[in-house]
């Protein structure tokens, strides 16, 4: 099997408190990783160690290793070969747990990530803007009031527009934090959806409270509880149907 | 407050009713019945624009070194020095100009040092906390807000600052200085310790100037009886127009960056 993540030993703590202890663990390259947990588990630690965005919050402290597959080969993301932070995370991209769109227009808080990448065109951006809404459902809604605040839409739709956003970004490797947390059913489908069209393409991490979603979703799954990996599952070494669901639910 | 802004209108409007040839005129000369504050209205105006306006361009560049582009340790020694600067009486302020920047100015570009330039400078001084402080904490509250997702999307966190801090502040930037430019246009121990008080279109940033301010200031403590006391209050009611104004201007901008 390919990995596009291999993590081994890594702790973090933010103002000396352990918030993930000793994780080590491989990520398969293909198809969907889904983080299961309690609140406060370290789920979002963890997500934010493959990205290196633990290290801008007040307090942390971090070890250990993380290899990602990025552009090819493998890499150390914590070592002196690894892409600048800044690099790093357009190719890791990550979407909130609560939707954090940045203060200004519609347009701009997708345009403007993509116009800082290193000889980009303002049409191509343009043209990704559009294609990007339309993947996450949104264009309909926006595209007669791209210039608008984007703090203006509703919480599902700036959800949406937070992971368009990313998606403009053309990441390899995808993090999502509870992506339909703030969707109705309709919408939650219309996302899941499309992140099935994605599995192929991206490696995606995504936490998810939901055990049916992850069922759905999921290739691999993966069980926080106190910041240490209780139990970790391939699709193909579940049971079957009913059982699965509860097997989760105990471990949860 | 309202009895005292109908106080001196109606008073100013006596004034100028009375002798507005006189009020208006650019001479002041008491012993021959001429009264004119025009010298003084300009001196007031260019001295706070002046003041104000190298006051915000430092209180910028202050603010963004301490958000961003100054190391932890100099943003953080930077901060307290102009928190402790909030705290010093004006009159130190003057007092240590007219020992240490008077005599260098004098030396450095002639005239007697006591000018428009050395007001300026150290108005600019006097007001630059204020201006920091404010806004320094629109800066505070947008940067903690945008830090991480900024930091997500690939951006340095100077590009933070001058992609999507700065221009969400503008407002807080703007209105900033105009809380400048209204504690510059009326303080009065500053001009009157070190503008030289010399009734004159001040052109050079070298001439000496009496503004408004220092006008009130030094008449009321001579003896300068009977009418000279109405080109005090035509002096107070620009004053209190123009703070009013300026007041109204920065609610209005920071009102509507409410929405
Ligand atoms: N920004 C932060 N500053 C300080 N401590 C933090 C921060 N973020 C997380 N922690 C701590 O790390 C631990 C794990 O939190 P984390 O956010 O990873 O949990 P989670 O599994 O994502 O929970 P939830 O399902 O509620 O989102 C918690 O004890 C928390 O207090
Ligand atoms: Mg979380």
């Amino acid at each position: 099997m390919q990995y596009c993540a291999k993590i081994k030993d890594l702790s973090v703590s933010f103002h000396g408190r352990k918030a993930i202890s000793n994780i080590s663990t491989e990520l398969p390259s293909c198809g969907i990783t889904v983080l299961l947990g309690r609140s406060g588990s370290g789920k979002t630690t963890f997500l934010r160690s493959l990205n290196r965005l633990n290290e801008i919050i007040e307090g942390y402290e971090g070890s250990g290793n993380v290899n990602l597959f990025l552009g090819g080969r493998s890499r150390d993301i914590y070592s002196d070969d690894a892409p600048e932070p800044t690099e790093l995370r357009r190719r890791v991209g990550m979407v909130f747990q609560t939707p954090n769109p940045l203060p200004m227009s519609i347009r701009r808080n997708i345009i403007l990530p993509l116009s800082l990448i290193p000889g980009s065109k303002k049409t191509e951006n343009e043209e990704r803007m559009e294609s990007v809404l339309k993947t996450t459902g949104l264009w309909d809604e926006v595209k007669d009031r791209l210039d608008t605040p984007a703090g203006r839409l509703s919480g599902g739709q700036q959800q949406r527009l937070c992971l368009a956003r990313i998606l403009a970004l053309e990441p390899e490797i995808l993090l999502l934090d509870e992506p339909t947390a703030s969707l109705d059913r309709r919408a939650s489908e219309v996302i899941e959806k499309h992140l099935l069209s994605l599995k192929n393409k991206y490696c995606i991490v995504m936490i998810s409270h939901s055990v049916r979603q992850a069922l759905k979703l999921g290739s691999h799954f993966i069980f926080l509880r106190g910041g240490n990996i209780v139990a970790s599952f391939s699709k193909g070494e579940l049971p079957e149907g009913k059982e699965a669901e509860n097997l989760f639910n105990d471990l949860l | 407050m309202a009895a005292l802004f109908v106080f001196i209108t109606v008073y100013a409007l006596d004034g100028l009713i009375k002798s507005p040839a006189s009020l208006l005129g650019s001479i002041w000369n008491p012993e021959g019945k001429e009264f004119g504050i025009l010298p003084m209205i300009w001196a007031s105006a260019i001295l706070s624009l002046s003041a104000s306006v190298i006051g915000w361009v430092f209180a910028l560049g202050c603010s963004c070194f301490i958000h961003g582009y100054g190391s932890k340790r100099l943003a953080r020694i930077l901060s307290n020095v102009l928190r402790i600067m909030t705290a010093i009486p004006t009159v130190v302020y003057g007092f240590a100009s007219v020992f240490l920047l008077v005599p260098l100015i004098r030396n450095g570009f002639g005239g007697s040092g006591f000018s428009w330039l050395t007001a300026s400078i150290v108005l600019s001084l006097m007001i630059l906390p204020t201006m920091v402080l404010a806004m320094d904490s629109a800066f505070r509250t947008i940067e903690s807000e945008t830090e991480i997702t900024s930091a997500a999307l690939g951006l340095t966190k100077e590009q933070n600052l001058a992609l999507v801090v700065l221009p969400t502040s503008k407002k807080w930037i703007l209105s900033s200085a105009l809380l400048g430019f209204g504690r510059a246009s009326g303080d009065t121990l500053i001009p009157t310790m070190l503008a030289g008080n010399a009734v004159q279109y001040a052109i050079s940033p070298l001439d000496a100037m009496r503004t408004l301010t220092a006008h009130i200031g030094l008449v009321l403590s001579s003896d300068v009886g009977g009418t000279a006391y109405y080109s005090l209050f035509v002096a107070g009611g620009i004053l209190l127009f123009v703070s009013v104004t300026a007041n109204i201007i920065f609610r209005m901008i920071r009102g509507r960056s409410h929405e």
